[in-house]
Parts: structure tokens; C-alpha cells; sequence
């Protein structure tokens, strides 16, 4: 009977590829894995031909599944592969830390602490660095080695250690070094070790021959032959115990580096796909895979290069006195080479070349995650059907259930799960209590739900949280509040808090006009929500009109000097803030829109097209009388204004549909004395222009339009009839010296004049 | 070589090799690593020499490059693997200090330097002719003038080439054929110079100023790209400055007082306050003038209060002595630069502690 301990590090290749070779030698007759026992029921799954990692074992309190912990498994990780050589080869195989109905149940220790401690060695990057030596007695190696990074140091030591017969002694001797006779850091680790021990021992006395024991390096000293029974069981007495499920999830390579956050211990699963995958070839295969990224975003990266790459890499993996490149070698050869010195374009593709996006997946009969089981209880609390068909639902908000509904399919937008997708785009601008979706489920919405659940477990929850992690990612004013809007459709109060604290944070400093008038539409519809959704109305008010105090302040400085594409985007904005100025319906800020708009009317650095549109704002709301309006058309369009200046005002201002214009002659004179003026040239230069200033107006109105332009002014037409007839091919036409062309023109023709 | 046996002694600057002969000559006797062909040294002797260290028989090598140690290994890498070294980076970021001491420390020789400039012809880079033998004895061998490439080809040694990008790019793309065939045809004379082993090439340029002639993608591609950064922290920075003050003053034969910390740690700190725009403390903005404020000027400002302060004072250097040299280094255009610098001794200088003296004296000159 012997017991063998392979300390290993989680998600490490070298780990892996040496712990299966020691597995194959040492043929156990049971493998004892440091993970939750809980979990043993769904264990086989591991072995099912329908499983792909990366995955992750997901244990959660029945009773609040928000507490759930994630141990996340990557094809490379040493347990992962552990379990698949234990279930292949038909051997026992069980998890033996200690139960997480135990440590759920331990109302003092905080969730994020079960969590993180399922995850050793911790990753993150504490700022102290006493602390982390604390934390981390590995570093203690590291420096003595010379590395500052320790995860560096085991890779070089360990990982990259391809002939490892010793390995696993080594590094419980180094463990054991480093440990000493110190006692657990904590009481959870003391616990947690004293559980494994029992574990061991009881595989002992169940008269096992060799048992395997695959664990974190950290505890691999004291497994064995290290404190008694009795006492293991002193430790694990009246332990408090709650009821928990677990599952198996797909998991992404995204979460198991630490950028994430989760903390999994790898800031680099591309590489390390590489590592295990092709170990001789995984220098090679990053440095074509570094060219072929780079390529994609349309930098040069000839096959050349890449083998300067990989010789280069090389080259300082023996000076620095490596056995083989890591990936700082590559990074800094491909820098280097590909990039030219500059890391900012090795930064364009290091996100997929380090973390290679992968997604998992999970065998169909595998148990459901909570959050499922949160959206199937709601689909049958609220009486709706899952079906593959389209069905279209309208909803009466006024009604409590229909209103639960559509909080629902909200939240699930917000979770990129799209069951129910909207149907009428103009929701926003009807009525505030009518909704219509359209809904259908397909299969690819399990996936999404499963992938929402790293959000959370409940709907709610899970939306919460992934709002407000869009609202972090969001770069800008413009992209925040959209996102804040669909919080508030979404009913989230937690997050539309922070996102408007966010919103107004962005908007305080030093956002972009455009940004600031973007942002303001879609917040001025929230606030129409009011009671039907319990928006917090009061705090958007506010921000709106931050919002809107800083754009009547930075407009008139932020519109001059505008191309024509700046200006026809800065228009849809102006057109926006106008709409919402309708809705908010405030005298105040109407008479200071319509100061800005006044002063941008009158500045000649102002895009033409801004202009235009001011003057017809300021006239339809009542602001400029007709007189000044047509002395501003004059001004606008006189000989002096470039043409096209002036046609750019008359596009603003024929901007959208235009019936009050229409009785406006002054405005038609001044356009018809602009027209006629123009010389031919200039004529045909601005026909689409005006073209397409009127596209706008309806066809009656155009119709109207025209009708009115027949007798607009009577010296007007007047001059224009003058006109048609100074044409000298309509003026006078000499019959008889037409008719003495007929007999020629008919021979030519073969007409017969008889 | 050929020129008049100088007294060593009165050589303004010596070049890297003669310098640190000894230090060279000590890593050489303990270097038992292996040596690519043609080098003096090891990868690993190069990089100790770069980098300073100890060597197993207790001699000191003193650091020549004080920073980031794994641009070292890279450039010194790269040339291990015949790939031409470009070493990119604002002025005064050591660029052609490094170039130097790779040279010497691979070649034995740091004189195989060409100067780009906007006049630099192909001739500088291949070989020309001295006119009079090609008249009278026809083209040969004899006549013809090698360049600096031309001989670190054919003797197998590193060639210079400094501020690449200020040459024309046609001019440029010369070197093209000798870093991808290794070889320099004359067609003149029907024959080529094969590059032998350990022949090398390291060019430098100046990343920053744009509107000088970019290196064409063909050449781009024969080179690995090094940049050097300005100095990380003002401690590093410091220690650059007094180390470089010590040893320039050494060779300017100024008295040997010890640059005094203090200034040195003044200076710098203005230095790079300016350069970052924003003051150490991180609380307030600046605005940075329009000169690159390297640390290369800082040592010159630094060397020139050391003189004030031997000929025309006591000796101690005190801030009046480095007044006219700071404003010098920051005021580059009379307008603009002038209101920067004025600006930052009202905000910054006038209310640090114990800056009076340096405000005061800054203030009589501006």
C-alpha cells in the first residue's frame, strides 16, 4: 500500500503532461483529486464523449445560489486531465477537499474568500508586496531565482521542464522547504487539509494499493504521514452543513485568465494551448499564429519575419539561460521583429493570441444551471410558452403580469439572451404603456443563458451585474447611455444608480459635446418612463440637466469649424436634443436652446447647414418672426456666400418635412433670387445639392410647393416669364425659314412629305 | 591605424574600447562561454559588460547602460543571430552611447561609424574612389576607398550606422543588399566583398520627430527594432546623471569634487517634471517645452555648473551655477518655451522648500 502525492499548479501544462506520465507508471488503483466532493455525483460527466473543456465545475447553495463558486478546468489543467485518465482507464476517482456544503455553511467567511480560495495560488496582483509574500511563500522561490513574477519562475522551473521524472518529489520537497513546520494559514486551511487527510486515510482503510493524490504544490507536504486522525477529527467536528448542488458549465479562456478577474491562476490559456498541444512546436506554432493575427489587422508580418521571430526568441532564452523561449521572450522578439519596437500593435492581437477565446461545452444531459432554473420558474410563473415558433405578445404595462414580462425579456436583452426582441423599433416614442415582442427560442439561447450565468444566478442578478459591467467597458458618453437605458427598461435599480452616478461622472469630465448631445435623447425618454416603471425620474432629471447645461455652454464653441460629415452628424444630434427638449417640455430651457441655436444662427465660422436648421428651428418654435427670417435668408444666400455655403443653409434649412415654411414667400423669394443668380456652371455644380435639400418634403407638399412658386411674387414671375421668353430658341422663330429645312429633314428621315 | 600616434593623454574623448580597455580585457580572460565567430566576447560577457557586474575574480565592471536590462538582451541577441540592431528613441535616450559599447565590446572596434545626414551619398556607405590613382592606373582595388561597412564587411566587424533616418531613403535602401546577400557588389571592377563572420550592422534613429526619411518597409524588415525609453524612475535617473557628470569630468579634466547630489536630484527632477507634463507629486499639470529634455542635457547642464562652479566660483556647485545652463536646456523657442519655463518656476519652483535659491537665480536670467 503506498500513497503518492503529486503536487501540481492548477491550469499548468508541464504540470499536466508530467502527471499523466506519472500516472500511467505508478497505475493507481484510486485517484483522490483536491476539488469539492459535492460534486462526485456529476464526476462521470467528465468522461462524456459530449464534453469539451474549458468547463467549469459549478457548486451552489441550493437555497441562494448567488453564492456559487466556479472550479474552472481547461484542457491543459493537471486535474482535468487527472479525471480523464482515472474515467478512461476505469479507476476510482473522487474529490476529497472539504465539502462545500461545509464551507457554505460558515456564516462568517465571505463568499469572494470561498471563492478565491478555490483558486490557489492567488493571482491577482496585491499592490503590497509583503503581503503577497505572505500570501505566496512560492514568490519567496521566485526572488531567491531572481524572478519578480512568480507565475515566470514556476513556468521556467516547472512547466517548461519537459523531462520530469522527479518533478513531483521536488516539489514536495521545495513545498515542505517553504512550509516548514508553520501551521495553516487559517482556520478554512486547517479544516481543508484535515478533510484531505481523512480522505487519504479513508482510501487506506478501504485496502487500496496505490492511491494517487493530485493537489495544489501548497499542500502537497502535508497530506501524509502529518498530524493523526484523531485530531483531523477534532478539527472537522459539528461542522455547520447546508444543502448544495453542483453541475458542470462551459467556461471560456477568457475567464481563466486573471484579467477577468475570476482569478483562475493563467494569464495566458492561448499559450498554454500551445504548450500542451504541441510542446516541441509551441515556440513555432505562437510566432505564426503572432503573424497571422497581425495580418489580420492588416500589418505586415511576412513568414520571414516569423522565423526571425522564433530565432530571435531563441537566441534570448539561451542568454538569459532558459531551456526554451517563454512567452516574455516571444512577446519581446515579436515586438521586435513584427512590431518594429513598438508594443502598441503587438497590443491590437494580444488579447486573442494569449487568451485564444475558447468556448466549452457541456453534454445536454448534464444538470442545469441556477440560473436556468430561475428563468424556467419565471416563464412558468408568468405563463410563458418556450417554443421554437415566432409568437408575437403584446403587453399592456399597465397590468402587473404583463408588466413582469416585459421586465423579464428586458433583463434578458441585457443578457444578449434574445428570446423576445422588440417589434415595433419606435418604441420609444409611442405610448409608454404598450409593448410588442416577438418571441422565439432557440437552442442557442441555452448557451447564452449558461454563459450569462458567470453574471449571476437569478435573472435579475445576473442582469444587474452585467450592466454594470457594460457600464465600466463603456469608452464614452455616447456609448454609456444606452446601455443606462436599457437598464431602466430592465427595471435595475442597483445599476441604473451606478450607471447614472457614471453618466454624470463622464459627463463632468470634459465629455465631447457630440457625446453629451447623443446622450441626452435616449435619457429624456427614460425619464417618460415614470411611474409605470418606477424610474427613478427624480436623479435622471438631474443628470439630464447637467446634461443639457453643458451642451448649451459648449455647443457654439464645439460647431465652428466643422467639415460637411461633422456637421450632418452634429445635426442628427441638435435634431435629437431638440426632440427631447419637446418632451421635457421646460420653458427655461427651451428660451436657453433657443439663445444657443440664436448665436449659432448668427456665427459665420457655424457650418451653413447648422445655421440653416437653427433659423428654421428658432422660426417654427416661434423664436424669429417671419421678416427676420426672411432677412436671414437673404443674408444666407446673397451673391457674396459661396455657393456652396449657401447651399449647405438652404439644406439645413429645408431639413425634414416643411409645411410652416411653406407660406414663408419671403424665404422662396430669397431661394428663387438665389437660384436665378447662379451662373451655369454653378447651377449644375449645386443641382443635387438643392436636390436633395428638398427630398424631405412629402409629394403633396412638393406639389404645393411648386403650385405657390407659379405666382410667388408678381414681379417674380414676371421676371421669370421674361425670362423663358428672352430665350432666343422659344423667342421668335422664323416659320419660313424653318419650313425650307422640312424637304431635307424628311429625305434624312425617309418620310415621305408626299 | 593610420593616424599620427597621438598622446593618449590629450584625447578629448576616447572611443568605447580604449576607455574600458581594462574592464574589457578582464571579462575577455574570464569569458568561457561560447563565442558566436568573429566575437571578442560571449553573448552573456556583452551583456555583463552592458549591464555591469562582478566578475568571478572580484573585477568591478562598472554599468554602462542603467535600465531596463532586457532591451540589452535583446539587442545583444539580435546581433548574435546576424540580424541587424536599430535602436529607436527620442534624442538623448543613449542610443548611440549603446551602439558604441556593443561595438566595442563584440568588435574590439567602435570606429566603423557612418553619419547620417541629408547629405550622405551611397559612397559613404560602399566605397569611393580616390580620383587621382583612378586616373592614372585605371579602376583597381587600389583605387577605390572603402567605406566603414565596406571594411566591418570584409574584416568581420560591427558597422555603425548613426541617425539612419536622416539619410535619403534611396540612400537607405543601400544597405538592403548588404543585410539580406551579406555582400557588396562593385561592378566597377567586376567583383564583390563577401561580409565575412560576425560582420554586423547597428543603426540608430530618432522615433520621434516625424517628416525625416522613414525607413522603407524592405529595410524596416532586415532590422529588429529596440526601443530605448527615457529613464523609468527619477532614481534611475539620478544615478545616470552623477555617474556620467563623474566620468565626463573626469575626462574634461575638471577637479575631481563630487558632483553634489542634491542639484543632480534638482535638475532631474525639473527635467522630467517637464517632460511628463505633470509634477512628481502627480497633483498639478504643466506644460512641457518644445526641446526633448533628455537626460543626455540634463549631464551637459549638470558638467557645465561644474565648470562655472571650478573656474568662476568656490567649487561647490550652487543653484546659481546651473541657472543659465537649466534655462538654456528648457528655453529652445524664445516665445512659447519661455512662458512654459516661467510658469513652472512661479507655480512649482517658488513653492517648493528650500528651491528659494534656485527660483531666485533663474529668476535673474529669465
Amino acid at each position: 500500500m503506498s500513497v503518492h502525492v503529486f503536487g501540481i499548479r492548477h491550469h499548468g501544462p508541464g504540470c499536466a503532461r508530467s502527471l499523466l506520465g506519472a500516472l500511467a507508471a505508478l497505475a493507481p488503483d484510486v485517484v483522490l483529486i483536491e476539488g469539492p466532493p459535492d460534486a462526485q455525483e456529476v464526476l462521470p460527466f467528465a468522461g462524456h464523449a459530449d464534453i469539451a473543456p474549458p468547463v467549469a465545475l459549478l457548486v451552489y447553495p441550493v437555497d441562494a445560489p448567488k453564492r456559487a463558486v466556479f472550479y474552472p478546468f481547461a484542457e491543459f489543467s493537471p486535474e482535468w486531465q487527472a479525471i480523464r485518465w482515472a474515467l478512461s482507464h476505469e479507476v476510482d476517482v473522487r474529490f476529497m477537499d472539504l465539502p462545500q456544503a461545509h464551507r457554505m455553511a460558515e456564516p462568517d467567511l465571505d463568499v469572494d474568500m470561498v471563492a478565491a480560495s478555490a483558486e490557489p495560488p492567488p493571482t491577482t496582483e496585491p499592490s503590497d508586496r509583503e503581503e503577497r509574500a505572505e500570501r505566496d511563500p512560492l514568490d519567496l522561490f521566485a526572488e531567491a531565482a531572481g524572478y519578480t513574477d512568480h507565475e515566470l519562475w514556476w513556468e521556467h522551473q516547472i512547466e517548461r521542464h519537459r523531462d520530469a521524472t522527479d518533478l513531483f518529489d521536488a516539489i514536495r520537497e521545495a513545498m515542505h522547504a517553504v512550509r516548514g513546520d508553520a501551521p495553516p494559514k487559517n482556520a478554512l486551511e486547517a479544516r481543508r487539509e484535515a478533510y484531505m487527510r481523512t480522505v487519504v486515510r479513508g482510501a487506506e482503510k478501504d485496502g487500496r494499493e496505490r492511491i494517487a493524490v493530485v493537489c495544489g504544490a501548497w499542500h502537497a507536504p502535508v497530506l501524509v504521514d502529518h498530524s493523526t486522525a484523531k485530531a483531523d477529527a477534532a478539527l472537522l467536528k459539528g461542522l455547520p452543513k447546508v444543502k448544495v448542488e453542483a453541475t458542470w458549465i462551459p467556461w471560456t479562456h477568457s475567464r481563466l485568465s486573471f484579467r477577468s478577474g475570476y482569478g483562475a491562476g493563467v494569464h495566458a490559456p492561448g499559450w498554454y494551448a500551445h504548450l500542451w498541444t504541441a510542446p516541441d512546436h509551441a515556440v513555432t506554432r505562437w510566432a505564426v499564429e503572432a503573424a497571422r493575427l497581425l495580418r489580420s489587422e492588416d500589418l505586415d508580418a511576412p513568414s520571414a519575419s516569423v522565423i526571425e521571430v522564433v530565432r530571435l526568441a531563441d537566441t534570448l532564452a539561451a542568454l538569459r539561460g532558459l531551456r526554451s523561449p517563454g512567452l516574455a521572450e516571444l512577446n519581446e522578439s515579436a515586438v521586435s521583429i513584427l512590431c518594429h519596437g513598438e508594443p502598441a500593435r503587438l497590443r491590437l492581437v494580444r488579447e486573442r493570441l494569449e487568451v485564444g477565446e475558447v468556448l466549452g461545452r457541456v453534454p445536454a444531459d448534464a444538470p442545469t444551471v441556477p440560473l436556468q432554473r430561475d428563468l424556467q420558474a419565471l416563464q412558468k410563473r408568468l405563463r410563458l410558452k418556450v417554443s421554437g415558433e415566432i409568437k408575437p405578445l403584446e403587453l399592456d404595462l399597465r397590468n402587473e403580469t404583463d408588466r413582469e414580462r416585459s421586465r423579464l425579456f428586458h433583463r434578458l436583452t441585457v443578457l444578449d439572451v434574445a428570446w423576445a426582441a422588440p417589434k415595433s423599433a419606435t418604441r420609444g416614442k409611442l405610448g409608454t404603456f404598450n409593448e410588442t415582442w416577438s418571441l422565439r427560442w432557440v437552442p442557442e439561447m441555452e448557451v447564452a443563458l449558461i454563459e450569462a450565468s458567470v453574471w449571476g444566478n437569478t435573472v435579475e442578478g445576473a442582469a444587474d451585474s452585467r450592466a454594470r459591467h457594460l457600464g465600466e467597458q463603456a469608452s464614452h458618453l455616447g456609448a454609456l447611455t444606452p446601455i443606462l437605458d436599457r437598464a431602466l427598461l430592465a427595471e435595475l435599480p442597483g445599476a441604473v444608480e451606478e450607471l447614472l452616478a457614471r453618466v454624470q461622472e463622464r459627463a463632468a469630465v470634459g465629455a465631447d459635446v457630440q457625446h453629451l448631445m447623443l446622450a441626452l435623447p435616449p435619457l429624456v425618454r427614460a425619464s417618460r418612463y415614470g411611474d409605470v416603471r418606477r424610474t427613478p425620474t427624480e436623479a435622471l432629471l438631474a443628470v439630464i440637466g447637467a446634461l443639457f447645461e453643458r451642451v448649451v455652454v459648449g455647443l457654439r464653441h464645439a460647431s465652428v469649424t466643422l467639415d460637411a460629415d461633422a456637421a450632418a452628424e452634429r445635426l442628427r444630434a441638435m435634431i435629437g436634443v431638440q426632440e427631447s427638449l419637446g418632451i421635457l417640455d421646460d420653458g427655461v430651457r427651451r428660451a436657453e436652446w433657443a439663445a444657443v441655436l440664436g448665436a449659432l444662427a448668427d456665427d459665420d465660422a457655424v457650418h451653413g447647414l447648422l445655421r440653416g436648421w437653427s433659423c428654421r428651428s428658432l422660426f417654427e418654435h416661434g423664436h424669429l418672426d417671419a421678416g427676420h427670417l426672411e432677412r436671414r435668408a437673404r443674408l444666407a444666400l446673397s451673391p457674396v456666400v459661396p455657393a456652396l455655403d449657401a447651399a449647405a443653409w438652404i439644406e439645413g434649412l429645408l431639413q425634414g418635412a416643411g409645411l410652416a415654411l411653406l407660406h414663408q414667400d419671403g424665404v422662396w423669394i430669397a431661394l428663387d433670387r438665389y437660384v436665378v443668380g447662379l451662373s451655369s456652371d454653378a447651377f449644375q455644380e449645386m443641382l443635387p445639392l438643392l436636390r436633395r435639400a428638398f427630398s424631405g418634403f412629402s409629394g403633396p407638399e412638393r406639389r404645393m410647393l411648386a403650385e405657390r412658386l407659379k405666382d410667388l411674387h408678381p414681379s417674380m414671375s414676371g421676371r421669370a416669364r421674361a425670362h423663358r421668353v428672352s430665350d432666343p430658341a422659344a423667342a421668335a422663330i422664323d416659320h419660313r425659314r424653318a419650313g425650307a429645312v422640312l424637304p431635307v429633314l424628311a429625305r434624312i428621315l425617309g418620310v415621305n412629305t408626299g | 591605424m593610420s593616424q599620427p600616434a597621438a598622446d593618449v593623454s590629450t584625447i578629448l574623448r576616447r572611443h568605447a574600447e580604449d576607455e574600458y580597455a581594462e574592464e574589457l580585457a578582464a571579462l575577455a580572460a574570464a569569458d568561457d562561454r561560447e563565442r558566436p565567430p568573429s566575437w571578442r566576447l560571449s553573448p552573456w560577457a556583452v551583456r555583463t559588460y552592458l549591464l555591469g557586474g562582478t566578475l568571478p575574480n572580484g573585477f568591478e565592471v562598472r554599468a554602462k547602460y542603467i535600465g531596463n536590462a532586457r532591451l540589452i538582451e535583446i539587442a545583444v541577441s539580435t546581433l548574435a543571430t546576424d540580424r541587424a540592431l536599430l535602436l529607436l528613441g527620442v534624442p538623448g535616450t543613449a542610443k548611440s552611447w549603446v551602439s558604441e559599447h556593443l561595438a566595442a565590446a563584440i568588435a574590439g572596434d567602435s570606429t566603423l561609424l557612418v553619419q547620417g545626414t541629408a547629405g550622405t551619398d551611397e559612397a559613404a556607405l560602399r566605397y569611393g574612389w580616390n580620383y587621382a590613382r583612378l586616373i592614372a592606373e585605371g579602376p583597381s582595388e587600389k583605387a577605390l576607398v572603402p567605406s566603414p561597412l565596406y571594411r566591418a564587411m570584409r574584416e568581420g566587424k560591427i558597422a555603425r550606422v548613426e541617425e539612419l533616418t536622416r539619410m535619403p531613403s534611396e540612400v537607405q535602401d543601400t544597405l538592403i543588399t548588404m543585410l539580406s546577400e551579406k555582400t557588396l557588389p562593385i561592378p566597377e571592377l567586376g567583383i564583390e566583398v563577401q561580409a565575412r563572420r560576425g560582420f554586423n550592422v547597428i543603426g540608430t534613429a530618432n522615433n520621434r520627430d516625424k517628416g525625416v526619411n522613414d525607413l522603407s518597409s524592405a529595410l524596416t524588415r532586415r532590422f529588429n527594432a529596440v526601443v530605448l525609453p527615457t529613464p523609468a524612475t527619477l532614481e534611475e535617473e539620478v544615478s545616470i546623471v552623477t555617474r556620467r557628470v563623474a566620468e565626463t569630468g573626469r575626462a574634461l579634466a575638471l577637479p575631481a569634487e563630487k558632483p553634489p547630489m542634491e542639484e543632480i536630484r534638482r535638475l532631474v527632477t525639473i527635467f522630467r517634471e517637464l517632460r511628463d507634463g505633470v509634477t512628481a507629486d502627480g497633483k498639478t499639470k504643466l506644460k512641457s517645452p518644445s526641446g526633448s529634455l533628455s537626460t543626455a542635457e540634463a549631464i551637459s547642464v549638470m558638467n557645465g555648473g561644474l565648470a562655472m562652479a571650478t573656474y568662476f566660483g568656490d567649487g561647490a556647485v550652487r543653484a546659481g551655477d546651473l541657472a543659465s545652463g537649466i534655462t538654456g536646456a528648457i528655453v529652445k523657442d524664445p516665445v512659447q518655451d519661455r512662458i512654459v519655463w516661467m510658469e513652472y518656476l512661479q507655480t512649482v519652483v517658488k513653492e517648493r522648500d528650500g528651491w528659494k535659491d534656485l527660483y531666485r537665480s533663474c529668476m535673474e536670467i529669465v
